[in-house]
């Protein structure tokens, strides 16, 4: 059996993006559950879990997806059935600053796709950022 | 004959008829040997988030895409949204989150969860009474391996988001400052330094903080035993909730309440390294 989930899409999301007191409803988070598969979706981003060589933080996320997404990111979108009330103008706020294979930066939303094989720590690599270690590896 | 007629069918010297579906055995006629080992651990113990990531075993679907338990999980590669239990607790293990669920694998037979070390992980949906009741003795094992090269990360931790290792009520923390730790109520155990699977279990008393612990087929030794007070934990696994999310596999894990005998507990260590492909 072979799976549908392909892909394997990796995505940065600057700190300066994520100040919304309630992080549900910054735009990255409600891009997020316009495009992926469950109400929680909103969910998506808020631990600041990784910083490039300039000291700048990102919430960042790594996970199997299916191809159509690639296409859904670049599409107008539209209210899916799992979350018929995402606020699509924040949404589409946030698909505007998507960029795909260049390093992160402060300045918009890097996406990392490859093959369903790859890895996340791969993904990190070419983005130019690194891990913030958890307390437990200090 | 036709298969309707058939009062036995012998393969192997064993009574045995299964039936397949999409390549797993969907039901069985044979006593599983999970089953087998469920139903010994039950004659002194009560089995508890006893959980394996395979998807029809002991004949059912129990790994989901959806952590609303739909959409089936069966090919290899598919994320997880959800694994129920195989004990009667019914404490399953979710993720709702898409961006967060962990990976179904199934490599050479083998079955298990792949956690990336980014953000992904399963949590109970109630809290673990077999390490927060007032009841003393515990029991848990588990089998997993860390990718080579992986930071720290938690193979499994009992606790509302406590990043301190040292207040946490359990967790069982791989490649933390370059070894392999179980910690009861906060107190570390290394356990072993290796990027090979790892089987390890413990039995241990809350109230006189006691106990002991094996891995990987050794002699068990004692346990080091904290203060657990907690009474508020649900259960975390390939990370805890903040971070330290481990980078490699996760291959099952049997708990209980109550004594396990050590013949027993042998032979949960022997079924958990047969799952992560390892000869004891």
């Amino acid at each position: 059996m072979i799976t549908e989930y392909t892909n394997r899409v990796s995505i940065p999301v600057p700190a300066s993006m994520l100040t919304a007191v309630d992080l549900k409803s910054a735009d990255p988070n409600q891009l997020a559950l316009c495009i992926a598969e469950s109400a929680s979706d909103d969910q998506t981003f808020g631990l600041l879990n990784v910083h490039d060589a300039n000291g700048n933080l990102y919430s960042f996320i790594s996970t199997a997806m299916k191809p159509i997404v690639s296409d859904m990111v670049a599409a107008p979108l539209e209210p899916p059935a799992h979350a018929p009330h995402v606020d699509i103008a924040a949404a589409t706020r946030a698909q505007a600053l998507l960029r795909f294979n260049v390093p992160a930066s402060p300045d918009y939303i890097a996406v990392d796709v490859d093959d369903r094989t790859s890895t996340a720590d791969e993904a990190l690599e070419r983005f130019g950022l690194t891990r913030i270690p958890s307390t437990e590896e200090a | 004959m036709r298969l309707a007629d058939a009062t036995g069918l012998r393969i192997g010297g064993k009574d045995a008829i299964e039936a397949r579906l999409n390549g797993q055995v969907v039901w069985s006629s044979q006593v599983d040997e999970l089953q087998a080992l469920l139903d010994e651990i039950a004659l002194n113990a009560a089995p508890r988030s006893v959980m394996i990531p395979e998807p029809g075993i002991l004949g059912q679907q129990r790994v989901w895409r959806l952590s609303d338990g739909t959409n089936a999980a069966n090919a290899s590669g598919d994320p997880v949204g959800r694994v129920d239990v195989v004990s009667a607790d019914s404490n399953d293990f979710l993720q709702p989150v898409s961006a967060e669920r962990p990976q179904y694998r199934l490599v050479d037979s083998l079955h298990s969860l792949y956690g990336d070390g980014s953000q992904t992980r399963l949590v109970t949906e109630q809290n673990v009474p077999w390490i927060t009741s007032a009841s003393a003795e515990a029991f848990y094992a588990v089998a997993f391996k860390r990718d080579s090269g992986s930071g720290a990360g938690y193979v499994s931790h009992c606790d509302l988001d406590v990043s301190d290792r040292t207040q946490q009520a359990f967790s069982v923390l791989s490649n933390v400052n370059g070894t392999d730790e179980v910690n009861v109520g906060g107190t570390p155990n290394t356990i072993a330094t290796s990027a090979n699977p790892i089987i390890v279990y413990l039995q241990f008393n809350k109230v006189t903080r006691t106990g002991v612990i094996s891995w990987n087929g050794g002699s068990e030794i004692a346990l080091n035993v904290g203060t657990v007070s907690r009474t508020n934990a649900p259960m975390r696994i390939l990370a805890r909730g903040g971070g330290a999310h481990i980078l490699g596999n996760y291959y099952g894990q049997v708990a209980a309440e109550g004594v396990v005998p050590y013949a027993t507990r042998r032979k949960v260590m022997s079924y958990l390294a047969k799952r992560a492909g390892v000869t004891l």
